[in-house]
């Protein structure tokens, strides 16, 4: 495989690392990859990067960017909100690599807050084949709600919470980590959802469109607990083989633990292999 | 959070006139490789590559090194081995490997325990990544207050609090025979929660002060 940065975009000032499989596979789709957060195109714990590189050893390209005013990329002038420009700087990524790659079709992979614009783009793209979202939008369900008690029998949600009160009682800590955990999880989820309705009726037109998806949720403090929740949330049960679900209770949402993100990038190169087709290529 | 202080701090030093590479250890970022796979003798390598790589793209005759933490340290052991810079700037170096350790694996618990991870140590990881045990041995080997004086003209510390192990490293590298300057620059008032503390970064005074040290002017 071959990486490059690049500088494109109609200003000049995006940036991005360009993952390419040696020998190059025409008419495969290209993974899209964008900042999840504040984070550079890495990604958290660097999965962005694990993500293209094993996409390539699959023989898939890849563009991981940095969106105008995030990582290496320059701010835009024109005064846009935050789904628009990213919307505008995919949409600029994708035009490039038409250009230079011959690339005609797309495959967004996001990633919690990333998934806001991924989404977008892969309804209302024709170009988008495929899209993978990391922790993506999920609707608490009647299935959630019977599940949730469970979270009192949880010996490590009783340790955390008995740790934190002595470690505040006794000044170990100058603020609460609960309190400090509320406002950074309230920072990340205080993004606008669309409503449950709107979700489900984005997925089945990515459906009718033949849009192969791959949705994967994490445990922890997140609003998805059980597998079959996604089929609660959609109201619908699709073929595998275009919607396709992933639930791993153990892994936390920015996949700290190493095991926990190799199991995800095994799962997600898995799905696009059985996707796109799999020419496995030099390392 | 390094990658945009660095961003910054490159773009700032631009203005002022330097051609700028940053660069990302091997096994981190977006450099090959994986960080389990890395060690002090590879990245002392990437120091001294990078180092010819800036003077074949620029010309530039001088080369200054500016290092962050662990960088910071590294920078120093490559400045005593097999580089030289005009300016070393160490910014918040780690002064002893052993300690640093520490206090990863103390922020691994923590971290660990946020998350609602059971409470399993896997001690073959640190902070996300995995640290096998001979980097590890090697990290906990680092001290930077046995070294010989660095291969620059002058060595600028960068720190934001008034710490005993920074004071100690400015008195070796002062008595080993180094040009030595020490910079405190508090930061704003201490942030209590991650949205503050992203401010605190984006306003950073450490920056002017690395750039004032590299343009040889005193810090306002």
């Amino acid at each position: 495989m071959i990486e490059r940065a690049i500088a494109f975009g109609s200003h000049g000032g995006l940036v991005g690392i360009m993952a390419e499989p040696v020998p190059a596979r025409p008419g495969t789709p290209v993974f899209l990859f964008w900042n999840v957060g504040i984070q550079h195109r890495i990604g958290p714990y660097r999965i962005q990067v694990d993500l293209a590189r094993e996409l390539a050893r699959r023989g898939f390209a890849s563009l991981r960017f940095d969106l105008s005013g995030m990582g290496d990329s320059e701010v835009r002038q024109d005064a846009q909100v935050d789904q628009q420009r990213a919307l505008g700087d995919a949409r600029e990524a994708m035009a490039w690599l038409e250009k230079r790659l011959g690339a005609r079709t797309f495959v967004p992979i996001g990633f919690c807050s990333s998934v806001d614009s991924a989404h977008v783009l892969s309804v209302q793209d024709a170009r988008v084949v495929g899209a993978c979202f990391l922790e993506g939008y999920a609707y608490r369900t009647p299935g959630f709600w019977l599940r949730y008690p469970g979270r009192l029998l949880d010996r490590h949600r009783w340790r955390r919470y008995v740790t934190a009160r002595l470690d505040v009682r006794a000044g170990r800590v100058p603020v609460d980590p609960r309190a400090e955990e509320r406002a950074l999880m309230g920072s990340i989820f205080a993004r606008k959802y669309p409503s449950p309705a709107q979700f489900a009726a984005d997925v089945r037109a990515l459906v009718t469109r033949g849009v192969r998806t791959l949705f994967v949720y994490f445990g922890g403090d997140t609003d998805f607990n059980h597998h079959g929740q996604f089929r609660e949330m959609v109201r619908a049960r699709y073929d595998r083989a275009v919607v396709d679900v992933a639930f791993y209770a153990e892994a936390d949402h920015t996949l700290f633990r190493v095991e926990d993100r190799e199991r995800v990038v095994r799962r997600v190169v898995q799905w696009a292999s059985r996707s796109f087709g799999e020419t496995p290529v030099s390392r | 959070m390094a990658h945009w202080a660095f961003r910054r701090l490159s773009a700032m030093l631009a203005r002022e006139g330097f051609h700028v590479l940053r660069f990302d250890w091997t096994g981190t970022g977006d450099s090959w490789g994986q960080v389990e796979n890395g060690t002090i003798d590879a990245w002392l390598e990437d120091v001294a590559m990078a180092r010819q790589e800036l003077q074949d793209n620029s010309g530039a005759k001088h080369v200054s090194v500016v290092g962050m933490r662990l960088g910071a340290t590294l920078a120093q052991l490559a400045c005593t081995r097999n580089v030289t810079a005009a300016q070393l700037v160490l910014w918040e170096p780690v002064v002893k490997g052993r300690a640093y350790l520490a206090e990863l694996q103390a922020s691994d618990v923590t971290a660990n325990l946020r998350l609602l991870r059971d409470g399993r140590r896997r001690w073959d990881e640190l902070m996300g990544f995995r640290v096998p045990s001979a980097l590890r041995r090697a990290l906990e080997d680092v001290d930077v207050l046995k070294l010989p004086a660095p291969h620059a003209e002058r060595v600028a510390l960068v720190t934001g609090h008034d710490r005993v192990d920074h004071r100690e490293l400015r008195d070796a590298l002062t008595h080993a025979g180094a040009t030595v300057s020490h910079d405190l620059v508090p930061e704003d008032p201490v942030a209590t929660n991650a949205g503050q503390r992203e401010a605190a970064l984006l306003a950073s005074r450490s920056l002017a002060a690395i750039v004032a040290r590299l343009t040889a002017r005193e810090p306002s």
